[in-house]
């Protein structure tokens, strides 16, 4: 098997090193898995021969980005993994951009001028557009730009069948269990030159309901992000619940450039300051807003620090050890909110998968992989 | 600055990898380092690495892996699984005083003072 794939990618571009089959069984959910070989791409068409010979032998193949799937979407299960990370070439035309997966979003934003890619997860510094689609992923300006289908003109995929198609945004979200992404074309948003910032510091959580709810439909926000006042206490800044609101245009009392940068570093940070406290397991709940009160008290009450875009309905709340975490999936279903929206299903949040997605994902699984050789065990 | 126990295997060092940058592979990443210190494996991938501080700069819980790769290191010597190339150099350091060797004298063609 190992020459036929050296004759195919190169020597160096294959592996069943102990040492690099231990190193690719992981990902950042820390869920530990087997890896069988470690493939390097460069080109479409070895994806494509992989696949074939994947169906061929049956094997399980998991298509892997940057690794920072924090629910196991990339963890193999006796799998030959394809590390995409050298597939990083995109070509800019007009207001689109043809992207391989391998692309890391910061770094595409850098090459561009007066356009940009919107959708901007907190780990856009290294997570690649492959990933991006495998979850419909969204950023913290989802307000306005909305989640990454909105932004995807194009997908080619190689399926399970071996069938090398274009698709629409309608195979974002399917987290590599129907086929392998080999291009996508993103639609590019102008760039917003100017912007402003609000930063409101509240006593109460029924402030910060007040406050939302009187804010939360002014047209020009681009996003409202928030710190709970246990994450705020942790993190070294006044004990206070924070909202802050970016604005696309120069509605908010804070204008200075360098002055919006350090908030924004400040915002970015926060899960860094908890991380150093010990709260390393960061989970995603979606809500109704009017059920955003009851969720901050519970936080706020079991001691759980917790930030994250209010303004689209998303709170992340960190947890310094994993048997917390249980109770915290209890409530969320109590209040009839979501788990998962944010960070993708995988293999640790399959339980939350909403019927309706369970259903469309197993007839497009049906369709797409009959044979069962794409990213085993996770989403359904 | 944390031990590598803390790695929470984010995967933010690897914006800050020369070697990701030039070879693709996560192995030789601050992530792989701290996967395979984690299970406590000796080989020779640890003399790949330059061992720089950035990744530091990036990681949310402080683990200082350059320090840990050291560690592990020179309990490879300690084990006897030195390369000959750090072995010869550790040599002449002290033969010589420099990690290059016994240097001819047209060889040195700057001295500094």
């Amino acid at each position: 098997m190992n020459l036929w794939f050296e004759k195919l990618v190169g020597k160096e571009n294959i592996s069943s090193d102990v040492v690099d089959c231990e190193v690719y069984s992981t990902d950042g959910s820390q869920i530990r898995g087997t890896t069988h070989n470690v493939l390097w791409v460069n080109t479409a068409q070895e994806v494509h021969q992989i696949v074939l010979y994947a169906k061929r032998n049956k094997m399980d193949l998991v298509p892997r980005g940057a690794g920072t799937s924090l629910v196991g979407g990339t963890v193999p299960f006796n799998s030959l993994v394809i590390d995409f990370t050298k597939m990083d070439r995109f070509t800019i035309k007009d207001d689109r951009v043809i992207a391989e997966p391998g692309v890391v979003l910061d770094h595409l934003n850098s090459c561009l001028r007066d356009k940009f890619f919107p959708i901007i997860p907190e780990n856009s510094a290294v997570c690649t557009i492959g990933g991006m689609c495998g979850i419909n992923a969204t950023g913290i300006y989802e307000r306005k730009y909305g989640r990454m289908s909105d932004w995807v003109e194009d997908v080619e995929m190689i399926d399970g069948t071996g069938k090398l198609r274009t698709y629409g945004n309608e195979v974002l979200g399917t987290e590599g269990i129907i086929g392998v992404i080999t291009k996508v074309t993103l639609k590019l948003a102008e760039i917003v030159i100017e912007r402003s910032m609000d930063i409101f510091k509240c006593e109460t959580i029924e402030e910060v309901v007040d406050k939302l709810a009187h804010v939360q439909f002014h047209k020009h926000i681009l996003a409202i992000e928030f710190i709970s006042l246990r994450a705020a206490t942790l993190c070294g800044l006044e004990t206070k619940y924070y909202l802050v609101l970016e604005y696309d245009g120069l509605e908010g009392d804070i204008k200075d450039y360098d002055e919006i940068q350090r908030i924004r570093a400040i915002r970015k940070n926060v899960f860094r300051r908890l991380a150093e406290k010990g709260f390393v397991y960061r989970e995603d709940a979606s809500f109704s807003l009017d059920r955003l009160g009851e969720l901050l008290s519970w936080l706020e009450h079991k001691g759980i620090p917790s930030f994250g875009s209010v303004g689209s309905g998303y709170l992340f709340p960190c947890f310094d050890e994993r048997k917390d975490i249980r109770e915290f999936y209890g409530y969320i279903k109590e209040i009839r909110g979501a788990i998962g929206k944010v960070f993708g299903y995988g293999i640790l949040k399959k339980e939350f998968v909403p019927d309706e997605l369970k259903e469309k994902l197993t007839l497009m699984k049906r369709e797409h992989d009959p044979h069962e050789i794409l990213n085993m065990g996770k989403v359904i | 600055m944390a031990s590598v126990d803390k790695c929470i295997l984010c995967g933010l060092c690897r914006q800050d990898s020369q070697l990701l940058t030039l070879t693709g592979k996560e192995t030789l990443t601050a992530r792989g380092k701290a996967i395979l210190i984690k299970k406590d494996v000796l080989d020779k991938i640890f003399y790949i690495d330059p061992l720089h501080n950035s990744t530091v700069r990036n990681c949310p819980t402080n683990v200082d892996i350059a320090e840990e790769v050291r560690k592990r290191r020179e309990k490879m010597v300690e084990e006897g699984m030195e390369t000959v190339a750090n072995r010869r150099m550790i040599e002449n350091i002290r033969q010589f005083g420099t990690p290059y060797g016994k240097l001819r004298k047209e060889e040195i063609t700057e001295v500094y003072s």
